[in-house]
């Protein structure tokens, strides 16, 4: 069968639209920022010549520091979140219990709610005199603030609701492409069932659950209508600051905030990596 | 006492019975194997002895002790799986460690009992290995290794060969045989391969639609079967319907020929092939309708009036062509299945 077809143009053909794609519309623009951040080519008016002024402004002005910060902030806790609610969930769906069909259905929702709407539906719930405050004021207790709020309660909350499936979703293949029989194993060689959960079966789903944090990770990270509707106006993360540079059309600075956080989400990548490289050891290939 | 005592041990699923009530003694010492075809209930048996699965009734015991509602960590019983079972992402020293560490087996008894099953098992070579970097059959070793470090009152084998080519297989046989010989342990074996029941056992548990058929010694289940199943099921046989009289039996191709017991009327013979000797005669009641020569031996169909018949002859001389007429002659009196009820004829 293989080595029927070397036709080498064929091969070329067949990547031709996917590489294309990739380089039109992600190549140009990638390139376009990166150069637009250092002002190069940024028109006659403004500063045409390369420049480090906006990353000055970048590093230099605390209201961006600390919105590097909150990026940062807003895209890890929904993650801790996240997990607290994935992990068990999915192990209750590798389970059979009544009602799983529909649940298995269910708790997919989030997965086709925007953003937008998710925002309103936590400030119709947490907003001073919204659901929650209401219901307290009944027993005469009042709400703490949990939207536009200094620690970004309703943002955390808002982004792991939407998330959670996505995160259930991986989390649960990554569970059920552990063979049972080496939990059996280990269960057989005195294991307690926590016993085998941490010892064999965690690490083995380890790879796919790293996969979701990460990709969840930069999701929230970039993240702006939540963050725009339900967090604090001090400060605010880079993805609402840049819409804010945009509004007063200061391209290269909109590139410049746009650069850095796509460099500092590698860096965190990579760290991770390395990270969990460590600390797993040697990974398994699932052979 | 008998070291295992298994009495009763049901399993019932929604609509079908996986195992009816089965009784099962072991002693100390004893390797005995649970063959069967797929789906007769044999691997049930073995998950509920590990404790994987909830039987519908019944007792085990070990050593007097009831265990059947212990979980499978909090018996102490280790199983061989086919997959193996190694953890992948644990070396092969890991990997033995593995249950002396859940257990708290003190740190000095821990390198005692590792070294002793490496040394055993043949693994000095491979303990830093991980499981994906050693063949099928290193992995075999390490599985077992893993499982004899425990010092297990019970070693449960569930097909652990049957992943493995042929020649390894009957090497990896011996290699099994002798382990559990030196270490001394009581094991249970599930198979559907008959040949590595007969060459292993001291005991065969023959087993068909969730339910024992009959057990015995290797020699005596071939040697004198019950029941046809078993017959069938060991070895080959030709089933034939006779008429017996004291210790003769009329064949149904004209001539009688002795019986292993005296019995009256109609009974059913199981003729192993070594069982029949056929000589070369024109006036012969048989014809060959095909051989197989196997460098041992020469295996036989032979064409009986209407029975087909299987015969075999040493590979000394070459094989008698297709179509010449034989008479046939008992090599040793044929053995008489018993008349059980159910069994189709």
């Amino acid at each position: 069968m293989n080595g029927m077809d070397r036709n080498p143009w064929k091969t070329l053909l067949l990547l031709a639209p996917g590489v294309g794609f990739l380089a039109v519309m992600f190549g140009i623009p990638l390139a376009w920022g990166v150069l637009g951040s250092f002002g190069i080519g940024m028109g006659p008016a403004k500063i045409a010549g390369p420049t480090l002024a906006y990353y000055a402004k970048v590093f230099g002005d605390p209201r961006y520091l600390a919105g590097l910060r909150t990026s940062f902030y807003y895209g890890a806790m929904p993650v801790v979140v996240n997990l607290i609610v994935a992990i068990p969930l999915s192990l209750a769906l590798g389970r059979s219990f009544v009602g799983r069909k529909l649940f298995n259905g269910l708790y997919k929702i989030p997965l086709a709610v925007p953003s937008i709407v998710v925002a309103f539906a936590m400030l119709t719930l947490f907003e001073q005199g919204g659901f929650f405050s209401r219901f307290l004021h009944l027993f005469d207790l009042t709400l703490p603030r949990l939207v536009r709020d200094k620690w970004g309660f309703g943002v955390i909350m808002a982004v792991a609701w939407k998330d959670i499936p996505f995160m259930t979703l991986i989390i649960t293949g990554s569970f059920a492409s552990v063979p049972t029989e080496l939990v059996q194993a280990a269960r057989a060689l005195g294991a307690s069932p926590l016993r085998s959960f941490l010892f064999v079966k965690l690490p083995l789903a380890m790879p796919g659950i790293t996969a979701a944090i990460l990709l969840s990770f930069i999701r929230s990270t970039g993240s702006f209508v939540i963050p725009d509707v339900l967090g604090i106006s001090y400060p605010l993360p880079f993805s609402v600051l840049m819409y804010q540079a945009f509004r007063e059309s200061n391209w290269p600075l909109v590139y410049a905030i746009g650069t850095t956080l796509m460099v500092a989400s590698f860096i965190v990548l990579l760290l991770y990596y390395l990270l969990t490289a460590r600390i797993g050891g040697r990974k398994t290939d699932g052979a | 006492m008998p070291h295992l005592q298994v009495t009763g041990l049901t399993k019932r699923f929604a609509d079908t019975v996986a195992l009816h009530p089965t009784d099962l003694d072991v002693e100390q010492g004893e390797f005995i194997t649970l063959l069967g075809p797929s789906g007769c209930g044999k691997s049930t048996f073995l998950r509920m002895l590990m404790g994987i699965t909830t039987p519908s009734g019944g007792e085990i015991r070990i050593a007097g002790t009831r265990i059947d509602r212990l979980p499978p960590e909090k018996r102490n019983i280790a199983m061989v799986f086919q997959s193996y079972a190694l953890f992948p992402h644990m070396s092969v020293l890991g990997n033995l460690a593995f249950g002396l560490k859940m257990k708290k087996v003190p740190k000095a008894e821990q390198t005692r009992r590792i070294a002793h099953a490496v040394r055993i098992c043949n693994l000095d070579a491979y303990v830093d290995r991980m499981p994906r970097q050693l063949s099928g059959g290193q992995q075999q070793r390490v599985a077992l290794a893993r499982a004899i470090v425990m010092e297990p009152d019970l070693l449960l084998f569930d097909e652990p060969l049957s992943n493995l080519d042929a020649k390894l297989r009957e090497s990896l046989r011996e290699d099994l045989l002798g382990l559990h010989r030196r270490v001394g342990g009581t094991s249970l074996y599930v198979t559907h391969d008959q040949d590595e029941a007969m060459a292993m056992s001291d005991r065969i548990v023959v087993m068909n639609e969730g339910r024992v058929v009959e057990s015995g010694t290797p020699f005596e289940l071939y040697r004198a079967p019950r029941s046809r199943f078993t017959a069938r099921f060991l070895g080959r046989t030709s089933l034939i319907e006779a008429i017996a009289s004291g210790n003769e039996a009329r064949l149904p191709w004209g001539g009688t020929a002795p019986i292993d017991r005296s019995a009256s009327g109609p009974v059913s013979l199981s003729i192993r092939p070594e069982d029949l000797r056929i000589e070369a005669d024109t006036q012969g009641a048989a014809a060959i309708s095909g051989h197989q020569f196997l460098g041992a031996a020469i295996l036989y169909s032979v064409k009986a009036g209407e029975h087909q018949l299987i015969a075999s002859a040493t590979g000394h001389a070459s094989p008698l062509p297709v179509g010449s007429r034989v008479s046939l002659h008992a090599a040793a009196p044929l053995h008489v299945l018993d008349a059980i009820e159910g069994e189709a004829a």
